[in-house]
């Protein structure tokens, strides 16, 4: 009876494993990619609100750099932490823009005006982490 | 039907020798997959399953920690089929069948965690001035975690393979995941990663 189970189990394990594997090169990122007409051509205020850069920062770096910007995966780019670093607001949008290390380039994700957002977004943050 | 233990039939030394080495590359074949995967596939950086960038860690954690505690199941139900400990007296009939059952529940409880660590993080050795050795020893661990896992289970499959192959490779997956669950999930429980 139980070696029944077993064999099921060990069945089902194998599925498992092979969805995985199979996920692995088939699932596609979802893109946080604008909506054309929001932002096509110049930014309107409103696709630039605070709120609306809260909620990029959310879907497209909370997942590394944490929620507050305290750091995770990627270190702490909140407040202070990309201020002192990144002396000029510029040099952190190119990092973002291009990339960096373990870092993909956001250039094919958001639109410059969103990295922008993005960017005064995090380093409008309380300072946390290290 | 008896329990044959691996390693306890008899084979020339010649085919046991071959069969050592298909199943060691076997399971070497699949940490390297996981380590080539892990640097070149473009991370995708965003929370999987539907769980919030916040939940993904707490998420992990508490997968890897059920993967433990089966894992701890395994060990002591390896000890137990092998005599090394004594309790129960006598060995449960089913015992072996509840062995494959939780093993199996220990690998299945531990793929969402690594597809997310594999998809969506991924490692970068080449091009990431290490940050801690921290991430360094959890992704060797991880990628070394379902080779031997493999090699595990191909060789209880194939009961010519040496004697101690069994035991060394399965101490070496147990020995793995928890290396992985120190890595990750207590620094998570103990605030040392966000989330
Ligand atoms: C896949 C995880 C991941 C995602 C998603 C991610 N980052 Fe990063 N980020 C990193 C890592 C890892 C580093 C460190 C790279 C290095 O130094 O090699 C980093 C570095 C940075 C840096 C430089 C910080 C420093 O001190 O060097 C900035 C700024 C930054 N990220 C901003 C962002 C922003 C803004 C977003 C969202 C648009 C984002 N990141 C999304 C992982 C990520």
């Amino acid at each position: 009876m139980l070696r029944r189970v077993a064999i099921v189990v060990e069945v089902l394990g194998l599925l498992a494993v092979a969805v995985f594997v199979a996920m692995l090169f088939t699932n596609q990122p979802s893109v946080t990619r604008p909506q054309p007409e929001a932002t096509g051509g110049a930014s309107t205020p409103a696709t630039l609100s605070p709120a609306h850069a809260k909620e990029l920062y959310s879907q497209a770096c909370a997942s590394c750099h944490g929620e507050e910007g305290e750091g995770i995966y990627g270190p702490a780019i909140a407040g202070e932490s990309s201020t002192k670093r990144f002396a000029s607001e510029q040099d952190e949008i190119a990092i973002v823009t291009a990339g960096l290390g373990q870092m993909k380039s956001f250039s094919a994700e958001l639109t410059p005006d969103q990295i922008k957002a993005v960017v005064a977004y995090v380093r409008s943050l309380p300072t946390t982490g290290g | 039907m008896a329990y044959v233990l691996p390693g306890t039939t008899k084979a020339s030394r010649a085919k046991v020798n071959w069969q050592l080495g298909v199943v060691v590359v076997a399971g070497a074949a699949v940490s390297l997959f996981l380590g080539v995967y892990a640097s070149r596939h473009p991370p995708a950086g965003q929370p999987t399953f539907g769980f919030s960038p916040g939940s993904m860690l707490a998420f992990k954690s508490w997968m890897t920690t059920l993967a433990v505690f089966f894992a701890v199941l395994q060990l002591l139900s390896a000890l137990r089929l092998r005599d090394k400990i004594r309790w129960p007296a006598t060995v449960p009939p089913w015992l072996t069948d509840a062995h494959r059952i939780v093993g199996t529940l220990a690998l299945v409880s531990s793929l969402p965690v690594a597809y997310h660590c594999l998809w969506s993080l991924g490692f970068r050795f080449a091009d990431q001035p290490l940050r801690s050795p921290r991430v360094l020893i959890h992704a060797a661990a991880g990628a070394f975690f379902y080779g031997v896992f493999v090699t595990k289970m191909l060789a209880v499959r194939i009961t010519s393979v040496p004697r101690w192959l069994v035991p060394v490779a399965g101490g070496l997956v147990f020995t793995a995941l928890m290396t992985v669950w120190f890595s990750s999930a207590v620094y998570f429980f103990t605030g040392q990663l966000g989330g």
